[in-house]
C-alpha cells in the first residue's frame, strides 16, 4: 500500500512541480496589471493546494511504512 | 571563462522543459538527458559543472554514485518526491531537494554547487543584476550613479506641482523620465498623461491642438473641440521639443504655466486646468535666448526644476541592463527565444560611443534579435559599424588606411557616414524610415546626407 502511494506521488509530483515552475516563468514575463496575471495567480493557488495534498499523502505513506517496519520487528 | 553548464536529467518532459527555461533564464547554459544512464555519455563529450537529477528509483541513486566514483568534475543536485532518498545520497549530492521545490531553492543550490567547482562562472554577471527588481524605477532602466540621482530627484519632486525641464541629447530617454515622474505622482498616475511633440505639429494647427477651439472659429472648425491641455485635466502634459514653439505661442504658454488658465481659439471663456507640465528639449535654451528665439521669462518659468539626462556614453555601466531590457522586449515582440548575449558583444558595445544614445541601442538590439538565428546574440548580430569601428583609438584604420591622431570629430564622422549609408540602403533610401531607425528627425538626416554628399545617391 505504501509503495502504491509512493508511485502515485511520484507520478503526480513532477507535473505539479513543473506546472508551478511554468506559472512562475509566465508571471515573470507578464504585465503587472494584466488580467492574465490574475488568472495565473489563481492557477498558482490551485497548484499550491494540490502540492499540499501530495505532501499529506507522502507523510501518510511514510507513516504506514514506519508502522509496517515496527510491526515486522515485533513479529520477529 | 566559459559559461557554467547545468545538465538536467529527467524522464519527465514537463520537468525537463520547465527546468531548462528556469536555468537559462538565470544565465546558465543548460543541457538535457532523459535518464541517468545517458549522463556518462554526455559527460564524456561535454564539460558540465552541475548535474540536476530527478530521482525516480534506487537504480538512479546507484548510477549517481557511479558517476561520482568515476571522478567527473561535476557537482550533483538531486530532486525527489520522498525524503528517504536523502540518506542514500550523502557524500554524492551537494543538495537533495524534495518536491515541491521552489525555483529560488533550485537556483541557490545550483550556485552553491558551482561555488565548489573550479573554473565555473557563477552566472552571466549582468543577468545576475537583473534578478533584482530594484533595477527598474517606474520602467526606467539604469543603476549608474547619475541615474540613481535622477531617481532620487523624481521621488522628491513627484508630489509637487512645479514645472520640470528635461534636458539632454536626442534619444537619452527624456520621455521615459517624464512618464516616470507621472507614474510616481500618486495623485496624477491614474489621470491622463498627454504627450505633445511640439516640433511635429504644424504651426497652423498647434494652437488649436493645445487650447482647443469653438465651432466656426476658423475655416474648417466645424465642431467645438477640446484642446490637449483640457483633455489632460488632473494629469500631466509633456511638451516635447519646447524650443520649437514660436515666440507668440511662447507668450500664451507662459500664461498657462503661470496661472493654469487659457481660452479656446475663438472663445472668450477662460478655462482653468489642473495639470502638471513637463517640458523637454535637446537644444541649448540659453543660446536660443541669446539668439532671440526663446523668451527669457518663459525660460525662467520652465527652469524651476531642471533634470539633465546623461547621454549613454556617460552611463555605460547601465549598458548591460539596457541590452537585456531591450532583448527581452524584442524577443517577446518577435516571438524569438534569445538565450543569452555573449560577453564579447557587451564588450564591443561598451567600446562604442553611442551618438544616437538609447534609441540607437534599442534599434541595434531590435535588429540583432530579428536577424539572430542561433538564440545567442554575438558580435555577428551587430551592425558592422559597431564591430569594426567601435570607439576608434588614437592610431586606427579608416577604410583600410592607418590614420594617426585624428581629431575626435573626424574620427566619428567616417563611422557615422558608413552607418547612415548602411541604414539608408537597408531602408531602400526611404528617408522617413531611415530617420526613424537612426533615431533622428528627417531634417537632421537630410543635413547629414548633405554633409556626407549622399544626397545624390538618395535621389
Amino acid at each position: 500500500m505504501s509503495r502504491e502511494y509512493k508511485g502515485i506521488i511520484d507520478k503526480i509530483s513532477n507535473p505539479v512541480d513543473s506546472t508551478n515552475r511554468f506559472i512562475n516563468l509566465a508571471l515573470n514575463t507578464i504585465g503587472d496589471n494584466s488580467q492574465g496575471r490574475q488568472f495565473l495567480l489563481e492557477s498558482k493557488q490551485g497548484i499550491k493546494k494540490t502540492a499540499a495534498l501530495l505532501k499529506r499523502l507522502n507523510d501518510y505513506s511514510l507513516k504506514i511504512e514506519k508502522e509496517i517496519v515496527e510491526m515486522s520487528k515485533i513479529d520477529e | 571563462m566559459s559559461k557554467s553548464r547545468v545538465l538536467i536529467v529527467s524522464e519527465d518532459r514537463l520537468t525537463q522543459k520547465s527546468l531548462y527555461e528556469l536555468i537559462c533564464q538565470h544565465g546558465y547554459e543548460a543541457g538535457i538527458t532523459h535518464s541517468i544512464k545517458d549522463v556518462m555519455a554526455y559527460l564524456d563529450e561535454k564539460i558540465c559543472h552541475v548535474i540536476l537529477a530527478d530521482i525516480a528509483c534506487a537504480d538512479d541513486i546507484a548510477m549517481l554514485k557511479l558517476i561520482k566514483e568515476k571522478g567527473y568534475p561535476s557537482q550533483i543536485i538531486t530532486m525527489a518526491s520522498h525524503s528517504d532518498t536523502e540518506d542514500n545520497l550523502s557524500g554524492v549530492a551537494v543538495d537533495c531537494l524534495i518536491r515541491p521545490v521552489e525555483d529560488k531553492n533550485i537556483i541557490s543550490s545550483t550556485e552553491r554547487a558551482l561555488s565548489k567547482v573550479s573554473g565555473a562562472e557563477p552566472r552571466s554577471s549582468f543577468l545576475k543584476k537583473l534578478l533584482h527588481k530594484e533595477d527598474t524605477f517606474y520602467d526606467l532602466v539604469g543603476q549608474s550613479p547619475s541615474f540613481k540621482e535622477i531617481y532620487s530627484l523624481i521621488e522628491r519632486i513627484s508630489s509637487s506641482r512645479a514645472t520640470i525641464l528635461l534636458r539632454g541629447e536626442s534619444g537619452t530617454g527624456k520621455r521615459m523620465i517624464a512618464r516616470a515622474i507621472h507614474k510616481s505622482d500618486k495623485k496624477r498616475r491614474d489621470k491622463p498623461f498627454m504627450e505633445i511633440s511640439c516640433g511635429a505639429l504644424p504651426r497652423e494647427i498647434i494652437e488649436s491642438e493645445l487650447f482647443g477651439h469653438t465651432k466656426g472659429s476658423f475655416t474648417g472648425a466645424i465642431n467645438e473641440r477640446k484642446g490637449r491641455f483640457e483633455l489632460a485635466h488632473g494629469g500631466t502634459v509633456l511638451l516635447d521639443d519646447i524650443d520649437s514653439f514660436s515666440l507668440d505661442l511662447q507668450v500664451k504658454l507662459l500664461r498657462v504655466l503661470q496661472h493654469k488658465e487659457f481660452e479656446r481659439v475663438g472663445d472668450h471663456k477662460t478655462i482653468k486646468v489642473g495639470v502638471r507640465f513637463i517640458v523637454s528639449t535637446n537644444q541649448d535654451l540659453e543660446k536660443a535666448i541669446a539668439d532671440k528665439k526663446f523668451r527669457e521669462d518663459l525660460y525662467y518659468r520652465l527652469n524651476v526644476i531642471s533634470i539633465t539626462v546623461p547621454p549613454l556614453r556617460n552611463r555605460k555601466d547601465d549598458l548591460p541592463l539596457l541590452v537585456n531590457h531591450f532583448m527581452n522586449l524584442y524577443s517577446k515582440e518577435n516571438h524569438k527565444k534569445i538565450k543569452c548575449v555573449l560577453d564579447d558583444t557587451i564588450s564591443t558595445m561598451m567600446n562604442y560611443d553611442w551618438p544616437g544614445n538609447i534609441r540607437e541601442l534599442e534599434n541595434i538590439i531590435e535588429r540583432a534579435v530579428i536577424l539572430d538565428t542561433d538564440g545567442v546574440i554575438g558580435s555577428d548580430d551587430l551592425p558592422e559599424l559597431l564591430v569594426g569601428n567601435a570607439l576608434l583609438p588614437f592610431d586606427t584604420k579608416i577604410n583600410g588606411n592607418v590614420v594617426s591622431a585624428v581629431s575626435l570629430k573626424d574620427a566619428l564622422e567616417e563611422p557615422e557616414r558608413v552607418y547612415i549609408l548602411q541604414v539608408m540602403e537597408e531602408m531602400g533610401w526611404n528617408k522617413k524610415r531611415a530617420a526613424k531607425r537612426l533615431g533622428v528627425n528627417r531634417t537632421t538626416l537630410y543635413n547629414k546626407l548633405k554633409k556626407y554628399n549622399l544626397l545624390a545617391e538618395a535621389k
